[in-house]
């Protein structure tokens, strides 16, 4: 098992280093001049000279790879002296340290800016998960035991509408419905931004008194305390909690539903497969209720592919993430980089990018080993 | 549409076995006298195939969805494209009938306020339908007006041309490189093999949405770029598939037998061990064009296709999201012309799955 786990964290040191490159490379791809993305058309020549020394992007980007206002300009000559001097190795030196870098549009540490914003994507999307698996594996279960029965056929006429619907059409369409048509009822809920306004969560370092903490743990409580209904709920700020999760329900209903639609046929046609076979047979011709046969055998082996794809889903759900923010208003990971992006701010677009990748990578890495522990024949392999 | 390339491939593969049971494997029945074998429709694998096919009830629907489509697409009426000039549009004057079958009642980039006929036409005006009672002094628009004073009706049906296509054409992109990827390195091997599948373990470890943005945007943000990006970040989902049935293909006896023939290695490749590797990319590729046509909806509603004249759903939305609460139907109606289209493109691939390939029926 311990080998197992090692092999494969192992094989991602690989896969991370050219993550970096891959997002590094493109993001100094796009086109157009950095500092007049970021200072504006007028900035004069001069100007822009201090700018690009200042940031350091007069440096080569790789070796013999230069930036020259808009242009990009290969130098073959240049190629043995900026060997070591480039920007990418300069890059993969302050991120092995843990520095990503400076906004350049913000003046701000990355890093600051990731605790800022990723509790929101991460909030939402665990929401969405958490919906998505609570409610898709009972109604995939369901719809597989009573195959072709109402419920079979309402829930799977369900999942293919809702893996076909655009996260952000679904999105609108719920808000609409529920701030719209039913606003001025008990249903009603509001269709963008985290708190309404005048509503705010207190901070943890201000609940627990701990103002004085610097350095990591304070960074680890501002980012704890940026998942605001957690924060709320673990001290009991209970009219914060509750407006935090009615902001939060129908972001996380419109990213929920792809993964749940997924989960759920996921779910049923593992049980009908599990159903068939011979262990089920002797389980049921040993006289044991329906009930116990249907829940203690079947479902607890149907659930193992369900747990590589809720784990495929995190993915995806990432990618909803990016527009669900932007339909919902929500100042999260996904919202941020789409600005770095088109603000060229690469620092940004690095740190928000890479950070995601390398949660994505865990992710995957979690569930190989997490399927390995729950289905032992994985690791004889 | 998609059952032609798999029958090619069936054909040319059918000593390998490795078609689809029930489909291309299917002997005729054992038991004919003579007489009944000449008057009996002679076994044909393209009927075989096809039965399957439409055995599959959501196959049915996807099909009539999608044939429902690409009608709306063909007769939607004259050409209007955008070409590196601008937009180029050839309905006529306002008011002239421009001539043969079009199912958009006007043109669907003119603003018609003042137009004879369309007086008081409101901006974002709701759907007027005069036979469900909506007064006639108002101008007809069954799907109401845009923020431009335009046609929604019009543009809707003009955006079938835009995403029903673009959907084919990323996916050909992302099948046509990952298959040769997926190709070179599962028939070679060895280290190509290994740096290849780590580069597609690279963009695998990307959200796809995300690498989609950051290449659209790197290209320059057009909607053709952005096509193109749906269909690179696609790339290592086909070459995986590609690779995986090489490599148990390729280890089959009437392969080794064409090899003693002295048969070379592209020829094995092209010819024995890539139609008998299809089955599975063609239903994976149907699934996978309704997400694409998701990604580039996407990719237009957050607005990196750059200003496009042609109407385009994911834009049309984008465009006028602020309008959700006063007129929702220029944000919801183009909405439910994406989830359609996606549904059909689903379904089929559903019902390709089911028919083609037993073993992946889950």
């Amino acid at each position: 098992m311990t080998r197992f786990v090692l092999r494969r964290l192992l094989l991602s040191i690989p896969v991370l280093f050219g993550i970096v490159f891959v997002v590094f490379t493109t993001a100094r791809l796009i086109p157009g001049d950095p500092c007049r993305a970021v200072l504006g058309e007028r900035a004069t020549d001069a100007t822009c000279n201090a700018f690009i020394k200042r940031y350091g992007l007069d440096h080569a980007i790789l070796p013999g790879l230069y930036r020259r206002g808009a242009d990009l300009v290969f130098v073959p000559a240049d190629i043995p002296e900026t060997l070591i001097d480039n920007q990418f190795l300069g890059y993969l030196g302050d991120v092995s340290r843990g520095d990503l870098g400076q906004s350049i549009k913000q003046s701000r540490p990355v890093t600051l800016m990731l605790i800022e914003r990723l509790p929101t994507t991460i909030e939402l999307s665990l929401l969405a998960l958490l919906i998505a698996v609570i409610v898709g594996v009972p109604l995939g279960l369901i719809s597989g035991y009573r195959r072709n029965s109402a419920v079979d056929v309402a829930t799977m006429a369900f999942a293919n509408l809702g893996v076909s619907m655009p996260v952000f059409v679904l999105g609108l369409l719920l808000a609409y419905v529920f701030a719209i048509i039913l606003k001025g009822t008990p249903f009603s809920l509001p269709p963008s931004e985290r708190l309404s306004a005048g509503v705010s969560v207190l901070p943890l370092v201000k609940v627990w008194g701990l103002q004085s903490v610097q350095g990591a743990p304070r960074a680890f409580l501002d980012f704890i305390s940026g998942i605001y209904t957690f924060t709320a709920l673990i001290t009991g700020q209970w009219g914060a909690f509750w407006d935090a999760l009615r902001h939060l329900i129908l972001p996380a209903v419109a990213l929920a539903t792809i993964p749940l639609a997924i989960v759920a046929r996921i779910t049923r046609s593992s049980l009908l497969d599990v159903l068939g076979q011979d262990f089920v047979r002797t389980a049921r011709a040993k006289g044991l209720r329906e009930r116990s046969v249907v829940i203690r055998h079947a479902a607890r082996n149907a659930l193992l592919p369900v747990v590589t794809v809720i784990g495929l889903q995190l993915g995806g759900l990432l990618s909803g993430a990016i527009l669900t923010e932007t339909t919902f208003n929500l100042a999260g990971v996904g919202r941020s980089i789409f600005e770095a992006i088109t603000g060229r701010d690469f620092a940004v677009i690095q740190g928000f990018t890479l950070v995601i990748a390398v949660f994505y990578v865990a992710v995957n890495l979690i569930v190989d080993v997490s399927y390995s522990y729950l289905d032992p024949r994985v690791r004889l392999r | 549409m998609s059952s032609e390339p798999l029958i090619k491939g069936g054909l040319a593969g059918g000593h390998g076995g490795a078609g689809g049971p029930g489909g291309p494997g299917a002997p005729p029945g054992p038991v004919a006298t003579a007489d009944s074998l000449l008057t009996a429709r002679p076994a044909s694998l393209w009927r075989d195939t096809l039965a399957s096919i439409l055995r599959q009830r959501s196959a049915d629907v996807g099909l009539f969805i999608l044939s429902f489509l690409v009608v709306v697409g063909l007769l939607a009426g004259p050409s209007v494209t955008t070409t590196s000039k601008g937009l180029e549009d050839s309905w006529p004057a306002y008011g002239t009938d421009p001539g043969g079958i079009h199912l958009a009642p006007f043109d669907p980039t003119l603003p018609l306020l003042g137009e004879a006929g369309q007086e008081g036409l409101a901006r974002f005006a709701p759907p007027c339908i005069h036979a469900l009672g909506c007064p006639a002094a108002q101008p007809e628009h069954i799907f109401g007006v845009d923020g431009n004073f335009r046609d929604l009706f019009s543009r809707v049906v003009y955006g079938t041309r835009v995403s029903v296509p673009s959907g084919f054409i990323a996916i050909g992109i992302a099948i046509l490189i990952g298959t040769m990827i997926g190709a070179v390195a599962g028939y070679i091997g060895g280290w190509l093999d290994n740096l290849l599948m780590r580069i597609m373990d690279v963009l695998l470890a990307f959200p796809s949405f995300l690498l989609a943005i950051i290449i659209t945007v790197a290209l320059g943000r057009t909607l053709n770029n952005a096509l193109l990006a749906v269909g690179i970040v696609g790339i290592p989902v086909y070459a995986r598939i590609v690779r995986a049935s090489v490599l148990s293909i390729r280890e089959n006896e009437f392969v080794t037998a064409s090899r003693a023939l002295g048969e070379s290695s592209l020829g094995i490749l092209v010819r024995r061990v890539m139609p008998n590797s299809l089955t599975p990319l063609i239903v994976q590729g149907t699934l996978g064009i309704g997400g694409a046509v998701l990604e580039i909806a996407g990719l237009a509603f957050i607005g990196v296709t750059g200003d496009i004249s042609v109407p385009e759903w994911g834009s049309m939305i984008s465009l006028v999201r602020g309008q959700l609460f006063n007129s929702p139907h220029v944000v919801l109606l183009p909405g439910f012309a994406i989830t359609l289209t996606v549904l059909g493109f689903n379904l089929l691939g559903d019902g390709l799955r089911d028919a083609l390939d037993p073993r992946l029926n889950r």
